[in-house]
């Protein structure tokens, strides 16, 4: 079965989305075995990928416009190249091998969504300042960003074609679902999560799981006694010649949801590039 | 019929005011004189916008008023020293390599030499050091900032990105710095390191030679 990780992007005048992706395919090629480290990029500008240095860690490169305004991650079920797929956000980064959690999905699972992560001193985040569309609706706590999926799974299929539905048609959802506490934008986790509950597959597809380690850095949830607006202004972020990746002075050894999108400059990617060179 | 107003619905419907602020500064030296809401300057010129949280501290006496200038380049606020300093970059900011560095015009420039083992501090010619600005610049304005003779700055010298790991640390007066370069012979540091230092200045240049 061929196992990719899949990154979706699109041309933005705010971040650069594309030099995010280039520094997660790196981390990705420069942490994984063999085998478990191929990367398939969706962007709606392939040109800009052929000025990268090292453009060979995307191993697949698909060229996709999307809709408008629209999520494109909500099709990574149709976009995806492999038979199963871990889908990331592009703000993310390894630190070390994982690719004992891929067989655990290939052995296991048709479908998993995250649904938990921690903080970068590796305490469980409980708080929900940004989960009160779950919260108060009773949606299961689901993260986009890392989904497990294989190609030619049926719950896939249907959960997929139900949250692209619920992302196409927002306010009769939220009227119908979310009304408890209706968020701004139905987005992809929103989507995601409201097809797994109307679906009642939230117990089957995102189960505790003790290995899975994703460090999420919004600032507010953080359980600091304080209210942060960038998680920068009070803890540094340290990547150092090997790849060792500290926060504060905490060492990381999971997978990083950095959040902050101008963390990723081009020293550091000249860092990822030179470690991907000599492996 | 009169309608009876409930006053404690009715204080709790009127539209909180967000006050705007601005600070008054002296036109020549960028002195900052005076902080205060926008309103109480309304019939002069020489005011920029500040934000709610520095004008509060300054008001508050947290931040002193004598350590504030404004910037005639850029028309911003610049705190030359605060006691209170809250963002992990102005704790503990790292001084970007030049090759990597945005920066046209740093305040203070490092120089390493790693053959002749130099470690060589510089205050631009802006602040009356002796690293010169590019032609770009050029002819350069100086800044009449008064300096405190007695404002130490520290410099954290680490293993490379990570400033858990401690090689050296060099301190000294700003007023070292000025008509002079602070140097530093047979100063030897690893392949891979990198500065740190509590921000006084607000750009920081290092070249590793």
């Amino acid at each position: 079965m061929k196992f990719g990780y899949l990154v979706i992007i699109s041309s933005s005048k705010d971040h650069d989305y594309l030099k995010m992706a280039y520094a997660l395919a790196l981390t990705i090629k420069n942490t994984q075995k063999l085998g478990y480290d191929q990367v398939a990029l969706v962007t709606d500008n392939p040109k800009a990928v052929a000025k990268l240095k090292s453009s060979w860690v995307f191993d697949h490169v698909i060229d996709y416009k999307g809709k408008p305004g629209w999520d494109n991650r909500s099709w990574m079920d149709q976009l995806s190249p492999f038979d199963a797929t871990i889908c990331l956000d592009a703000d993310m980064i390894f630190t070390r091998d994982v690719s004992h959690w891929v067989d655990h999905f290939l052995t296991n699972d048709e479908l998993y969504i995250a649904n938990t992560s921690y903080t970068y001193r590796g305490e469980l985040i409980n708080n929900n300042e940004y989960r009160k569309t779950f919260v108060k609706n009773q949606l299961p706590n689901l993260y986009s960003f890392f989904t497990f999926f294989k190609k030619d799974s049926e719950i896939a299929k249907e959960f997929f074609t139900l949250g692209r539905y619920i992302i196409e048609h927002p306010t009769e959802f939220s009227n119908l679902f979310l009304l408890e506490y209706k968020p701004k934008i139905v987005g992809t986790d929103e989507a995601f999560s409201l097809s797994a509950k109307l679906l009642d597959i939230q117990d089957q597809i995102a189960y505790p799981l003790e290995f899975l380690k994703i460090v999420h850095m919004k600032p507010l949830i953080q359980n600091w006694p304080w209210p942060a607006n960038k998680w920068s202004d009070h803890v540094g972020f340290y990547l150092n010649k090997s790849g060792n990746l500290k926060i504060g002075n905490y060492q990381q050894t999971g997978i990083i949801h950095y959040v902050e999108k101008d963390k990723i400059n081009n020293e550091l990617i000249s860092i990822l590039e030179e470690i991907a060179w000599k492996k | 019929m009169e309608e009876i107003v409930d006053y404690d619905q009715f204080l709790l419907n009127i539209p909180s005011i967000e006050l705007e602020y601005s600070a008054l500064y002296n036109p020549t030296t960028g002195e900052v004189i005076s902080v205060g809401p926008m309103q109480a300057f309304s019939d002069t010129n020489n005011k920029i916008s500040i934000d709610k949280e520095t004008a509060e501290l300054i008001i508050e006496g947290k931040i002193k008023i004598n350590s504030c200038v404004v910037d005639l380049r850029e028309n911003k606020l610049e705190i030359i020293e605060t006691k209170s300093i809250f963002k992990m970059d102005d704790v503990l900011h790292r001084v970007i390599e030049k090759r990597w560095a945005n920066i046209a015009r740093p305040d203070i420039f490092i120089t390493y030499n790693r053959n002749k083992q130099i470690l060589k501090f510089q205050l631009t010619e802006e602040f009356y050091g002796t690293k010169k600005l590019s032609k770009s610049f050029q002819p350069v304005m100086k800044r009449a900032v008064k300096w405190d003779g007695d404002t130490e700055i520290h410099f954290l010298i680490t293993d490379y990105n990570d400033p858990n790991v401690l090689y050296k640390m060099v301190s000294f007066k700003i007023s070292d710095l000025i008509g002079n370069s602070k140097i530093y012979k047979n100063f030897e540091l690893p392949l891979n390191f990198s500065i740190y230092t509590r921000r006084v200045f607000k750009n920081y240049v290092l070249e590793i030679l």
